[in-house]
């Protein structure tokens, strides 16, 4: 049963040793994903969201439990996927193709292979153009664009994103929404989408994790049923306003909103 | 008509007041004052030349300039050369190995402090008059903002960007030279130039204490024979000489560096 899963994560924790004492940052957190699902985990700002993140790229070492991804027990970075950072971590010196051909390169996958998906990929989140620009010529919302594509480019099954809209203004952020579930339709990603916004976890997500406070704990499990694709008139529905309620509701239940 | 005439005026006048001319302004008004000043105040000229009696000299003085610079170049260039290079070798092995910094840093700082002025004397009885005690000054006064420089912009790269290429599972050789090394530029050319502004001075030092040759040394004599004019116009070669090193950097900088942010404010340097 376990193993028909694409990711899970088994009893999570996670606690920081810093010079003023241990923080725990994650409390025995489980969850799984099935293949091709869009996850949304959602919290107030502390709550060890992006640390779990981490973890499940393997990019930071948990305290206790374990994630497996296709039944296989993650050690080290895990490699088959493509990460969104809040921040764009775009490289200066190199163009928007070359920050895209960047995920290649580093993995030495020939780049004349790749430069075609690269093109397909520019043209799927509208930088035609801007191919040949450094990125202190584009725009937040451009340069995010970018590296999304990045992600993208060595077709990998999963997807990690770290709060991508979060340094954005609001208009961008939406356009950005639009396009990714567009870019989800067609490439059919599982995605573990991390975000502090609760209707851009609607709009996006199958399933939305909510969090409680530090240490982050699953708090509730909200399944989004609303008819795909959602930027048509989804996000209008009665029952989108009705989850975001729920949703807020749930963060006044932990005290995380007052009224 | 007459708003048109203004507008014309505006115009030209924001041809001419562009930033070059600005600087240009500010040197002519400079000399100018200079050369009034010393008119004005009947400064003899052994005490300060005006410029244009300067200028004179290096018209009057300028084969022997020519093969003084000749010389200073010679010291100038090795030595810089030399303190780039091993600045640079040195900066990889101090940033990546906690040992070797621990080792060998504590003594590059203690050299460093040592004021090389006061180890010049000693290099000519080491090295005797002719290029290696010139050279080696240079290298000591240029070497170590190489080597600093080189060692910060080693070290810091985004925690971010580390994220990012662990996740490509990149080897280490691909991240050196794909993101740290090119990360690492803006701040070893920060050293360059500070460099070339020390092996200037550093050029200099070695021929003041020990020469028989090069512009220091001319700048020396001829205040010995206070020849104050002469001493100037080796005084303004050298400043040309520093000057044409320091931007011979900056545009290797600029044509390696495209992408780099002081190549948008344009106006600091």
């Amino acid at each position: 049963m376990e193993n028909s899963k694409f990711l899970s994560v088994q009893n999570i924790s996670k606690t920081f040793k810093t010079d003023k004492g241990n923080v725990h940052a994650l409390d025995d957190v489980v969850l799984s994903m099935t293949d091709g699902e869009f996850l949304a985990v959602v919290g107030p700002s502390g709550c060890g969201k992006s640390t779990l993140m981490m973890i499940v790229a393997g990019l930071l070492e948990a305290s206790g439990g374990k994630v497996r991804i296709r039944g296989e027990k993650v050690v080290g970075p895990f490699t088959d996927v493509g990460i969104v950072f809040q921040n764009h971590v775009l490289l200066d010196w190199l163009t928007t193709m070359g920050n895209i051909l960047f995920q290649t390169d580093m993995r030495r996958l020939p780049r004349n292979r790749y430069e075609e998906r690269a093109r397909e990929l520019i043209s799927m989140v509208s930088l035609e153009g801007f191919e040949e620009v450094y990125p202190y010529e584009l725009s937040g919302g451009m340069k995010q664009r970018c590296s999304i594509c990045r992600a993208l480019l060595h077709d990998p099954p999963l997807l990690l994103m770290d709060e991508p809209f979060g340094a954005l203004d609001a208009l961008t952020r939406d356009q950005l929404c639009i396009d990714l579930e567009k870019i989800w339709l067609q490439t059919e990603k599982t995605v573990l989408f991390i975000t502090h916004s609760v209707p851009e976890a609607v709009q996006l997500a199958d399933r939305i994790i909510v969090m409680t406070p530090r240490p982050g704990r699953i708090y509730k499990e909200i399944m989004v049923d609303l008819p795909r694709p959602r930027y048509e008139e989804g996000i209008e529905s009665e029952e989108f306003f009705h989850l975001v309620e729920q949703i807020k509701r749930s963060f006044l239940e932990q005290g995380v909103l007052r009224k | 008509m007459i708003d048109r005439g203004r507008n014309r005026l505006l115009l030209i006048g924001r041809i001419l007041w562009n930033k070059r001319t600005q600087t240009g302004l500010s040197f002519l008004v400079f000399f100018i004052l200079w050369e009034l000043a010393v008119e004005v105040f009947k400064i003899r000229s052994y005490i300060l030349p005006a410029p244009t009696e300067i200028f004179r000299a290096l018209f009057k003085y300028h084969s022997e300039l020519f093969f003084a610079l000749l010389f200073t170049i010679r010291s100038l260039i090795l030595g810089y050369i030399v303190a780039v290079a091993s600045g640079i070798l040195l900066s990889l092995p101090v940033a990546f190995s906690k040992f070797i910094q621990r080792a060998v840093y504590p003594l590059i700082l203690f050299f460093q402090v040592i004021p090389k002025v006061a180890l010049a004397p000693i290099f000519v009885i080491w090295f005797g008059f002719g290029l290696p005690p010139k050279i080696m000054i240079v290298f000591l006064l240029s070497f170590f903002p190489v080597l600093i420089n080189g060692i910060v912009g080693l070290r810091s790269m985004d925690q971010e960007v580390i994220n990012l290429t662990r996740s490509t599972g990149a080897r280490e050789i691909d991240v050196f030279f794909k993101v740290r090394l090119p990360s690492a530029l803006p701040t070893f050319f920060a050293g360059f130039k500070l460099a070339a502004i020390s092996a200037t001075i550093g050029a200099i030092i070695g021929e003041f204490i020990g020469s028989d040759s090069g512009l220091g040394y001319i700048i020396l004599t001829a205040n010995g024979d206070l020849q104050t004019d002469y001493s100037f116009a080796a005084i303004t070669v050298l400043t040309v000489l520093g000057l044409s090193l320091y931007y011979s950097v900056e545009g290797l900088e600029r044509v390696l560096m495209p992408w780099h942010i002081s190549q948008r404010v344009k106006s600091v340097s």
